[in-house]
């Protein structure tokens, strides 16, 4: 069985490569996340225990064209188990629940949840019409990660030792909104490929980092024209800056 | 009566304000401002299990660039605490909050008497302000909260008596 750290390590580095908005759940699930793989695309919850999968939600529904990852755990997702039912009721496609499961309130002294005896929060999910998997190896939580409504991971209780986390609510909610606010059209670009030229060189920009990684290759033959361009494969989301060769 | 619609009124109020998110639980007095987010095609409206959910979902939508607001029963209100505290107050995300306030006059059903009285001084200790506008009103004063909420990165709430759905100045 994974650790729970180990998992959210495995978490955040696909939410980072599917340019995802990710939200951590309230106590040391954000912790871990902070000290593993902060972003700014990171929403860490503070409070409001119950409440990452609805957020998640929110945030897939207000940005369909994003991809949303919340990371939940057993106790809290048993204090909000409508959440469930209206996630599955909305069937959101860019939304992926993560539940990491330790069978007990991992922040407040390992008391044990009803998950750790007979409750199975995969069949609940599923009873309340949610697609479910479950994954037990870092294979099936790289796997489950790409899909979308419920994935109940099982993880060893206990917690790693990482700090608290040392950004004020407002710093953590101003970076967050920095990225989940950007509009598609805020990245959307005329591009104009003049007569006779033959090839095209493509940067792409992410949104999230506005990191320029140049693609060396010259990909594909570009017709001229005006084009307007956005791209969304496998969640990513990126604009494409053409340059001529 | 002064033959303004009061669900009409409110809902105007609410678009005037900009508000393109609607979570709801329902009373039998929202019925009509549910059936109109509903069917707005400029408004996603979902229906939520319960309103502390429906704060949740809230602050999710406003993080995506969403206006939302939040239709209940002040019930609600009470399950509703926290969320309203340590996420709405904490990030300073702002919220409409629409709400049925039952328990007063012309009330029928006793169990909504204790928590009907207790709606107003509760958003008082939480510092959330409160509107109790009459139908002739309403539009511009659901439009102030909303500007007020946004202004202050805090939740309002309007509070919409019995009387106000029977069309009575208050």
């Amino acid at each position: 069985m994974m650790k729970r750290i180990e998992a959210i390590a495995i978490i955040a580095q696909e939410a980072e490569r599917q340019d995802a908005l990710l939200v951590g759940n309230i106590g040391y699930p954000s912790r871990e996340l902070y000290a593993v793989g902060d972003r700014p695309s990171n929403f860490y919850m503070l409070g409001s225990m119950g409440l990452a999968s609805s957020i998640g939600l929110g945030l897939a529904l207000a940005r369909p064209d994003r991809r949303v990852i919340a990371i939940d755990g057993d106790g809290s997702v048993l204090m909000n188990l409508g959440s469930l039912a209206t996630i599955a009721d909305q069937r959101p496609k860019n939304y992926l629940l993560v539940i990491l499961d330790n069978g007990c309130y991992g922040s407040t002294g390992c008391q044990p949840t009803c998950t750790c005896r007979r409750a199975d929060l995969a069949r609940i999910a599923e009873g309340a019409g949610n697609e479910v998997r479950i994954a037990g190896t870092e294979e099936e939580l790289r796997k489950g990660l790409a899909e979308r409504g419920v994935l109940v991971v099982k993880v060893e209780m206990g917690n790693a030792a990482v700090p608290v986390i040392d950004l004020s609510p407002e710093e953590i909610i101003g970076r967050f909104t920095k990225v989940s606010l950007l509009r598609a059209s805020t990245w959307k670009e005329i591009v104009f490929v003049p007569k006779g030229s033959r090839s095209i060189r493509f940067q792409v920009m992410t949104p999230s980092s506005y990191d320029e990684k140049g693609i060396e290759e010259p990909t594909s033959l570009i017709p001229s024209g005006r084009w307007w361009v956005t791209a969304t494969t496998l969640g990513v989301s990126a604009s494409f800056r053409m340059v001529r060769l | 009566m002064s033959g303004i619609d009061p669900s009409r009124a409110v809902y105007a109020g609410m678009k005037r304000a900009g508000i393109d998110f609607v979570a709801s639980v329902p009373c039998v007095n929202l019925d009509c401002l549910i059936a109109m987010a509903a069917s707005d095609p400029d408004t996603r409206h979902l229906p939520v299990t319960r309103e502390e959910e429906g704060v949740g979902i809230c602050a999710g939508a406003y993080l995506g660039g969403k206006r939302p607001a939040l239709l209940m029963q002040n019930s609600g209100l009470g399950n509703s605490i926290n969320a309203l505290a340590s996420l709405n107050r904490l990030y300073r995300i702002p919220l409409l909050l629409i709400i049925s306030h039952r328990g007063g006059e012309g009330e029928t059903i006793a169990g909504q008497i204790p928590m009907g009285r207790l709606t107003p001084a509760l958003l008082e200790a939480m510092e959330i302000p409160r509107f109790a506008p009459d139908p002739s009103e309403a539009e511009e004063i659901v439009a102030r909260a909303a500007k007020i909420a946004w202004a202050a990165g805090t939740p309002a709430a309007v509070l919409l008596e019995i009387q106000f759905w029977r069309g009575r100045s208050l």
